[in-house]
């Protein structure tokens, strides 16, 4: 099966490998040619690589338990084997189907809203001509970033409330009749989305802030001197001198689409609007499904992981259609 | 040692890339002056020089204790642990885990073959028994005649698993939480009477919503507010009526049953919703967090709510004593009797259980069993309960009008570590006025038998949250009426059943009739 | 350098700078809220109160806050971590991604899927903390500085920006026989501080906010991280309520969580500030052609 381009490079390279040993020793000589020629840029990776493997790899053992009955008493290798049984709990479990839809929409949405605007919100700073201003602004937005959803959450309860809330006070002015938005399923999502984006993207412009400051000025005064106006500027210099960033983060980004927000949507739901939000991560958690069931957790990791990884390399495919250049 | 072993290699490392660095360039006109790349270089040889210099001196054979923070970041190095190593001639070395985290850390702690002498769980017990790491703990009760008083006291059940012996000892604190409380000065105005059954609290909860008793002109006095159903508490002097408690194990025929999907249910739920409608319950109860509640509470806009028993406590120990009585200055809170209905009996009000609280295990594979339960046993002495809660009579305490008046502010009592050991740790009142003590045995009064106490099955870890959750969902709907009750709740308990309601509680007759069997 | 303003230009310039200042109000506002609710007495405040000012001031929140004896150790805990740890994060970060920013390197893609894999894949939390143990760093602060030292996700980022340096520069230093360590340390790294900048700051606000391993690794009581005491004493209300034994306890939960927000977010505004100049405009690529 050939789901990833790049493991599929890796049998292809060997594969040609074998065949190169047969015409001699070229190939361990063209190994050790290599290492020589690279042997600072590997002392470079070696650290890294060292704990990858030491705080990586080895735990990563710990995976097959995703398929056995773990008893943390009896320890990973005398628990029995119970195959994929732990999966199909986790797929047969009530609501299983719904809490699975509700994560991708509510991922997509959040990804549709949620990744263009800080690219535009950086682009607009990047415009600011006032240094100060500009500073100033910029540390503004990130501040909700570090606001808690609890602490946002009683904002929100406060600001909405039916009994003298501010925005329903607003509401009522104009003559609307005040309900209690947070309970209504048809804007919950609404809500969640647009909450999420108001608390991060402020913190989502910092890689496009310092992508843009990496952007050699000489092309801007060279296009002013041909006469490019700034929306031009923007266009053919701007936007083309990160689109790598944008695509590599979009890529990563897409790999996450089962996270949908857990520490906001446990704050943020209640029971009218749970057939709604109720997302992969907050049904586990709530439900208990995975509570001491160390096998079961497992298993949901797995599976996030799998998809995670299909997502990511096919993502990762496209954007090579695309003419990008993808991850590497 | 293998960390050590990793650590030179890291050494290593870290020298090749300051040397590497060094010789970089063939031309030596490049001199290593900068001090940029100098300090990041020599950060890493650092991080591993000062890493292994950092282990504790172990205490000589302690007693090793493992139990949840009962203060943030205070250790256990303190008066209170000295002196009971003193009275019981024993060393401990206490490990404490933040409570939130507690049940998971002590798997990893498990995990990784630790196993302590003594240690706290909860609900979980079920997993530790059936892997067969908990010592059965009847014999050596029997032995400590302090420890086996205190469990005759306490514990009617005396057994505590499915095998019929005891793996734990229980925190006594089989008690009741909440009392249904009206605002006398509100019912005074509007001119009613307490009410003892439920139409008459109807009559009361609808004019205490609709007639503005506060006379602040606005829509803003409920009979009382909620958080959703994640706490049934602030329900169950309507479900008590109808002779049921939600998520209670109940004996019906002779069998346990769940309570959450009664008949009786039905009827509270329907009395709810007509309440609902009515608009005496707080419509953000849906939404509502605990700090809202607790803020709606002490501004005086519920005026027939079922509530914690403490918010009466006139020494304000829970700050909402005070807070409600500056913010309603005329406010007069009253305790009022359980509420009846024709065709139901009242069943009462929740028990927390004995076996449901924080309990103490000790290892199989402890090497100081001995020392441990010398400790429990002096625990469970009067003294050592008295000490616990609130320290050395005469320095820290004295006796008043048979009252336990403190002597030290209680801001010292984390430095003091008083409470902060509460191996049997009981709800005492000692310290309680009268008012306030009238209050709690009131509230004591209305308790339901647990009839589950002490049973451990594996499937309560399987089902319950996962129907609790789902309970308190149709319970929500139904209320507001997004769910009809008539065949709402029906299909509700078709449901239920189906996601694991009825292999539960099977399971959970199934062993209160062995039980039953085996004490007669 | 004065440029011409068209009418688009200006009438784009008003709506700028009219936006930000919108968004900056709906963006200050929560920040204001949690610093004025921490200084009022919310037992006495009205409901659905919008806090632009405080209401029944009080210091009893703070006082009874940081006069919790382990918040400064907490501090100082995390300090060591959040310092340490991030000069480890992005050393190691900038080390690994450099190698993958090359176009020759030899086994390259297997050596980067071993690193994306693991940026996916885990093994959860009990054979990660047999390995700490084995590895001998539990309870110690290392351990929340060690295991996690550096993140693909990082990486893979940093390798873009590394891209984006002139490749002649590299060249050219490859010409004076400079070998790729030199280059790293005295090309590389300068020409970053941009991405550096950003990248130290995701991780230094991931150390300064890590609760998880925290409480995983360490049991002393002296070793606790911030977030660790905070989240503690957020619950020790919580469960003290419960059992019944909480005494003497007047702060409510909610205004002791804003006071928590504000004894997390203090130092990152001042210091924040002195970060906030790596990532001005295009610094140092024209100075190093220069």
């Amino acid at each position: 099966m050939d789901v990833s381009p790049s493991l599929y490079k890796i049998t292809k390279r060997t594969g040609s490998m074998d065949t190169i040993k047969k015409r001699g020793n070229s190939a361990i000589g063209r190994l050790s040619d290599g290492i020589r020629r690279d042997k600072y840029l590997l002392l470079l990776l070696a650290p890294g690589l060292i704990l990858t493997i030491i705080y990586k790899y080895i735990p990563m053992g710990g995976i097959v338990i995703a398929f056995k009955n773990y008893n943390i008493f009896k320890g990973i290798m005398a628990s029995p084997w119970v195959g994929f049984k732990n999966f199909t709990d986790v797929f047969n479990s009530p609501d299983f189907m719904e809490v699975f839809t509700n994560t991708i929409l509510i991922s997509i949405y959040k990804m549709a809203v949620g990744f263009p605007v800080p690219i535009i919100l950086a682009l607009m700073l990047n415009e600011l001509r006032n240094k100060y201003y500009k500073n100033t602004i910029q540390t503004i937005l990130y501040l909700p970033y570090f606001i808690s959803w609890v602490v946002v959450y009683g904002m929100m309860l406060s600001l909405f409330s039916t009994s003298g809330g501010m925005i329903l006070e607003v509401f009522k002015l104009f003559g609307a009749e005040p309900f209690n938005i947070l309970t209504k399923p048809q804007y919950f999502r609404a809500i969640l989305v647009l909450s999420d984006v108001w608390k991060n993207a402020g913190w989502g412009t910092i890689i496009y802030l310092a992508a843009l400051s990496n952007v050699d000025q000489e092309l801007y005064e060279a296009a002013f001197i041909d006469g490019a106006n700034r929306w031009k500027q923007l266009w053919n210099i701007t936007i083309p001198s990160i689109t790598s960033v944008i695509v590599v983060l979009l890529i990563l980004n897409v790999g996450f689409l089962l996270d949908a927000g857990f520490d906001q949507i446990i704050v943020m739901q209640n029971d009218l609007v749970k057939r709604v939000s109720d997302i992969f991560d907050t049904y586990v958690y709530r439900t208990g499904l995975t509570r001491g069931q160390y096998s079961m957790s497992t298993a949901i990791g797995l599976f996030k992981s799998v998809v995670a990884l299909i997502l990511i390399l096919g993502t990762n495919k496209i954007a090579k259609c695309f003419g990008e250049e993808g991850l590497l | 040692m293998k960390s050590r072993r990793l650590k030179t290699a890291y050494l290593i490392l870290a020298l090749v890339f300051v040397l590497s660095f060094f010789s970089g360039c063939g031309s030596a006109s490049q001199s290593p002056t900068t001090t940029a790349p100098q300090t990041i270089a020599s950060t890493a040889p650092q991080t591993t020089a000062t890493a292994p210099q950092t282990t504790a001196p172990k205490v000589p054979d302690p007693l090793d204790i493992f139990i949840s923070e009962r203060w943030a970041g205070v250790g256990y190095d303190n008066m209170t642990v000295h002196y009971i190593e003193e009275k019981t001639d024993t060393k401990w070395n206490v490990t404490a885990v933040p409570p939130e985290d507690y049940d998971g850390k002590l798997d990893l702690f498990l995990a990784s073959g630790e196993r302590p002498d003594i240690f706290q769980n909860g609900e979980d017990i079920v997993k530790y028994i059936d892997a067969g790491i908990l010592l059965p703990l009847n014999d050596y009760i029997d032995k400590m005649p302090n420890l086996s008083k205190y469990m005759a006291d306490c514990y009617e059940l005396k057994k505590d698993s499915r095998d019929g012996k005891i793996y734990s000892l229980p925190g006594k604190a089989d008690t009741v939480d909440f009392t249904l409380l009206y605002r006398k000065d509100w019912l005074d105005k509007l001119g009613l009477q307490i009410p003892t059954t439920l139409d008459e609290y109807y009559n009361v909860a609808t004019e205490i919503s609709s007639k503005d008793p506060d006379e602040n002109g606005k829509k803003d006095t409920y009979a009382f507010g909620a958080r959703g159903f994640s706490d049934f508490r602030y329900f169950e002097h309507v479900f008590s009526a109808y002779g049921v408690l939600p998520y209670y194990n109940m004996l019906v025929d002779g069998h346990i049953v769940s309570g959450t999907i009664q008949p009786g249910a039905k009827e509270a739920l329907k009395f709810l919703n007509k309440l609902y409608k009515a608009g005496a319950i707080d419509p953000e109860f849906v939404t509502d967090n605990e700090d809202r509640t607790d803020q709606k509470f002490k501004k005086g806009m519920f005026g027939a709510t079922c509530n914690y028993y403490f918010v009466m406590d006139t020494a304000n120990t829970y700050g909402y004593y005070k807070a409600f009585h500056d913010n309603n200055p005329n406010g007069v809170l009253v305790q009022g009797p359980a509420l009846t209905t024709s065709g139901y009996t009242n069943i009462g009000m929740r028990s927390n259980g004995a076996a449901g609280w924080i309990n103490h295990s000790v290892c199989k594979d402890a090497k100081h069993i001995d020392a441990a339960f010398r400790v429990f046993d002096w625990l469970a002495t009067d003294e050592g309960q008295m000490f616990t809660w609130y320290g050395r009579e005469g320095t820290d305490y004295k006796n008043e009008n048979d009252m336990v008046v403190s002597l030290i502010p209680q801001d010292e009592y984390p430095k003091l570590g008083i409470t902060q050991i509460y191996l049997l740790n009981d709800n005492l009142t000692k310290h309680f006025s009268k008012d306030y003590q009238t209050v709690y045995t009131e509230a004591q009064k209305a308790k339901t038998k647990a009839y589950t106490d002490g049973i451990t099955i594996p499937e309560t870890a399987k089902y319950q949250q996962l129907l609790k959750d789902y309970t308190k969902e149709m319970y929500v709907k139904m209320v507001v009426g997004d769910v009809p009750v008539d065949g709402g709740f029906e299909d509700f308990v078709k449901e239920y059943q189906k996601r694991g309601g009825e292999e539960l509680y099977n399971a959970w007759d199934a062993v209160y009739q062995k039980r039953l069997s085996a004490s007669k | 350098m004065i440029k011409k303003q068209t009418l688009g230009g200006r009438i784009f310039n008003v709506f700028n700078i009219g936006f930000f200042v919108l968004a900056a109000l709906t963006m200050l506002y929560p920040v204001w809220y949690v610093v004025m609710y921490s200084f009022s007495d919310p037992n006495y405040t009205e409901l659905n109160n919008l806090y632009l000012v405080p209401s029944h001031f009080t210091l009893s929140t703070y006082d009874y806050v940081l006069k919790q004896p382990a918040i400064f150790t907490g501090y100082k805990n995390t300090i060591f971590i959040t310092v340490v740890g991030t000069l480890i994060n992005l050393l190691l970060t900038v080390a690994t991604a450099y190698p993958f920013s090359r176009n020759k390197l030899i086994g390259k893609s297997l050596l980067f899927n071993l690193l994306l894999f693991t940026m996916l894949f885990s093994g959860g939390m009990i054979p990660s903390y047999l390995v700490v143990k084995a590895t001998g760093l539990m309870d110690k602060l290392w351990a929340l500085i060690i295991p996690g030292a550096f993140s693909p996700y990082y990486v893979i980022i940093m390798v873009k920006f590394i891209k984006g340096i002139p490749e002649s520069l590299i060249e050219s230093a490859k010409m004076d026989g400079c070998n790729d360590i030199f280059i790293l340390f005295r090309i590389i790294i300068p020409l970053s501080t941009a991405c550096l900048a950003a990248i130290g700051l995701f991780y230094a606000v991931g150390h300064w906010n890590d609760y998880f391993n925290g409480v995983i690794y360490i049991n002393n009581p002296d070793k606790k991280p911030l977030q660790v005491i905070l989240n503690a004493m957020l619950n020790q209300n919580v469960l003290s309520s419960n059992i019944g034994i909480k005494r003497g306890q007047l702060v409510t939960p909610m205004s002791m969580k804003m006071a928590s927000v504000m004894v997390v977010l203090a130092p990152i505004l001042v210091v924040y500030p002195f970060l906030q100049k790596y990532f001005s405009k295009g610094v140092l690529i024209g100075s190093i052609k220069g």
